[in-house]
């Protein structure tokens, strides 16, 4: 996976990841692409399940559990976010 | 230099937490003697067992104890190996042919425990281009088989089949069979699941399978004990069925059963099932006889709903907030983990054993007592449960002050 940020990618999706990581995130820290779910947002993998639910709900999409353990980083979501937006209402 | 069980460190920290003052530790707990089924000396204290998954009380049943002892002394202790490298054993078929007359369909393959089961057929079923659709609920035996295998791995929401309806709407286009994954009974609330709901949803598309995991169900629902697939009468729609000896069977060991005509085929593939021993004779003699009490266990089973109702009504009266409806699993719903380790501890110096359950094992984040009952259990028992639950939540200055009224431990 990528960590590059999403250039082409839709905006919506963007703003969709950060508005709901944003009411998971209990540390204060700025969301940004480098951000990192386990380091600077303290996720464990309870929270994280919690959260890829709450996402999957706000975007009606269905994320893989296997996609989760090659994602680091909020950028890295975004990007596979905007993937299986893609693939399940492209 | 680090040390190598520094990785442990958050889960050390959190155990200290809980119970590093010098108390019983809930997931540590010696039975210096079990008496019955529902009774042994914990701590030199005569304890009622409500925790166990003894739902039908076989663990004693003088049938299967001298299957055992027969078997025992003509076969020996053990196999020392498993069945593909070391060989079969007469009792190894012969218990496969009672899973499938029993259960209705046309192949068993019998494992070492359920876990394995669980890790056999989920890891192997399902390829790379496959999907799998499991409740969100599903047991960490069910996690750990599906993230062992290649296929794609959805949740859906728990009990929900619209939820399961448009996952699948979504993944129509795609080639690749899809597997949902359910339970009969979930093990912490004891709740079922909407069978008829989901075998609807199934049928809506093509590819789609149907495994279920019947661990807590089995012995327990249908007329003859196979199930939630018997009891509402869906039992050709579900294509696998899972199951364990550990709980209603009273002994150790795990199955999976399929009319599907390949289904042998997983004996050369399933890694679970040709690295590991198989189950020795006495294991399999009494989970052969066990089962064939299973089925003729109607009895046992209206004692067994007879107590569940007892227990669930009363707990329910006293006010305390339970996590299903009435099934053998009766689990209490305490405000946060420490007033539930206090409330464990309560119980177990008033002489009632209770599973304690805590997150992230549990559904909802939720920390709960649960209780769980025999056929064995006398009325006198539960009624002891009853009283010991009102006391300790007394003590802990908890119980309601509306009794009836429905509210948390708190
Ligand atoms: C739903 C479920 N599946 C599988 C298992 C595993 O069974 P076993 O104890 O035979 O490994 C359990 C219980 O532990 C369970 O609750």
């Amino acid at each position: 996976m990528s960590a590059e940020p999403s250039d082409g990618a839709s905006q919506d999706v963007r703003a969709a990841v950060l508005e709901v990581l944003q009411t998971f995130n209990k540390t204060g820290v700025t969301l940004q692409d480098g951000t990192r779910f386990t380091e600077d947002l303290n996720f464990d993998s309870l929270l994280v399940m919690e959260f890829i639910a709450a996402l999957e709900d706000r975007l009606d999409i269905s994320v893989p559990l296997n996609v989760l353990p090659d994602i680091e980083t909020v950028g890295q979501l975004v990007v596979a976010t905007e993937q299986i937006v893609r693939e399940e209402h492209g | 230099m680090a040390d190598l069980f520094d990785r442990f460190e958050s889960l050390r920290a959190r155990r200290d937490g809980l119970v590093g003052d010098g108390g019983h530790d809930p997931f540590q707990v010696e039975m210096d003697e079990v008496l019955s089924q529902t009774e042994a000396m914990i701590e030199g204290r005569r304890t009622i067992l409500a925790g166990t998954n003894n739902y039908l009380g076989l663990t004693f049943a003088p049938e299967s104890l001298k299957a055992a002892h027969d078997a025992l002394d003509a076969a020996g202790t053990g196999t020392t190996g498993s069945r593909v490298a070391n060989g079969t054993y007469s009792g190894h078929k012969a218990l496969e042919h009672a899973l499938c007359s029993f259960l209705g369909k046309e192949h068993a393959i019998v494992f070492s425990t359920g876990y394995l089961a669980n890790l056999s057929v989920l890891s192997t079923l399902v390829g790379p281009d496959d999907y799998i659709l499991m409740d969100a609920d599903c047991h960490a035996s069910i996690y750990d088989g599906v993230r062992m295998g290649d296929a794609q791995i959805i949740r859906f929401k728990h009990n929900d089949a619209a939820d399961l309806d448009k996952r699948l709407a979504r993944l129509a286009k795609k080639p690749g069979n899809k597997l949902i994954v359910i339970e009969g009974i979930y093990s912490m609330l004891g709740d079922k699941a909407p069978l008829d709901e989901i075998v609807a949803v199934k049928k809506k598309y093509d590819d789609v399978y149907l495994l279920s995991d019947e661990a807590h169900s089995l012995g327990v629902l249908g007329r003859y004990g196979r199930g939630l697939p018997e009891e509402v009468d869906l039992e050709d729609d579900v294509d696998f069925i899972v199951g364990t000896f550990s709980k209603s069977v009273g002994t150790v060991g795990g199955f999976c059963v399929s009319s599907h005509p390949q289904f042998d085929l997983l004996r050369l593939a399933c890694r679970p099932y040709i690295f590991t021993a198989s189950l020795p004779p006495s294991v399999v003699a009494s989970a052969k006889t066990s089962l064939e009490l299973v089925e003729k266990g109607g009895a046992l089973r209206k004692r067994l709903m007879r107590n569940a109702e007892r227990l669930h009504s009363g707990l329910s009266a006293l006010g305390f907030t339970l996590g299903g409806d009435v099934s053998p699993v009766v689990a209490v719903v305490a405000p946060d983990v420490e007033i539930g380790v206090a409330f464990w501890r309560g119980l177990i110096d008033g002489g009632i054993y209770v599973n304690l359950a805590l997150p992230p094992a549990t559904p909802q984040n939720f920390t709960l007592l649960r209780c769980s009952l025999c056929a064995a259990h006398t009325t006198e028992q539960v009624d002891r449960i009853i009283e010991v639950f009102a006391e300790v939540a007394d003590t802990l200055g908890m119980l309601p002050k509306q009794p009836k009224k429905k509210a948390a431990l708190g």
